[in-house]
């Protein structure tokens, strides 16, 4: 599987990554899910973890349900969301892997010391059992 | 009672791709056990090895999240809505 996400989208999860540091940023890919995740806009959402956010993310359910609605309006959809690793690869955790849905993109952009690191993409096997990695390919 | 309950993207590929489905019963633990029903491969994907709900599914009954209610007893009526939402989450540690 391979994950397309327009440039300028990429560059605003590394913006919005580097402004939170050394904090974890979150958001949301939408897009287009056929033939494969095509990702149009990457959009902020604030991480509403409040005690551990240099290392744990969370999206409030009702925004996340507000922007389902709205994209579904625009004949769009949520493909997935994308956070920070603040000086941690840009691999996922297990706590990553206890909380991800099957079908979604799973971005997570390395921010090692201030700067933008690596960026990949992973998605839950439906069995639940592991992630396995996607491609990101930039359009 | 009847209820609509609604799809989350990420498990609409378990519900025939319908987004809202409309059911009847009385309490969120019935519409979500005929939901399972119908729905048979949508369950390891909202319930754990016990049973339970997993922690990470959020189940609204309209826009309370049910932990704030009285769980899957909560009472439904006609006309409200049942949103099942990821719970977001994660991190690196």
């Amino acid at each position: 599987m391979t994950i397309h996400i327009k440039r300028s989208e990429l560059e605003k999860i590394q913006s919005h990554a580097l402004s939170e540091f050394p904090y974890e940023c979150c958001g949301v890919l939408i897009g287009t899910s056929t033939p494969s995740p095509r990702v149009t806009e990457a959009r902020k959402v604030p991480n509403t973890n409040r005690t551990l956010k240099t290392r744990r993310y969370n999206i409030d359910p009702l925004s996340y349900r507000k922007i389902e609605e709205e994209t579904e309006e625009s004949g769009i959809e949520i493909l997935g969301v994308y956070h920070s690793h603040p000086n941690h690869p840009a691999t996922p955790s297990e706590f990553d892997l206890t909380n991800a849905f099957p079908n979604f993109s799973y971005i997570i952009q390395s921010i090692d010391n201030g700067k933008v690191g690596a960026i990949t993409s992973w998605r839950l096997d439906p069995s639940r059992g592991n992630f396995y990695q996607e491609s990101v390919k930039i359009t | 009672m009847e209820i609509v309950i609604l799809i989350p993207t990420p498990l609409r590929p378990y519900t025939d791709d319908q987004k809202a489905i409309t059911l009847t019963g009385n309490t969120v633990g019935d519409i979500l056990e005929q939901l399972t029903v119908r729905f048979p491969r949508l369950g390891k994907h909202l319930y754990n090895e016990d049973g339970n709900l997993r922690s990470f599914v959020n189940v609204y009954l309209n826009d309370e999240d049910i932990r704030y209610l009285d769980n899957e007893k909560s009472i439904v009526k006609n006309g409200d809505t049942i949103s099942i939402i990821p719970s977001i989450a994660g991190g690196f540690a």
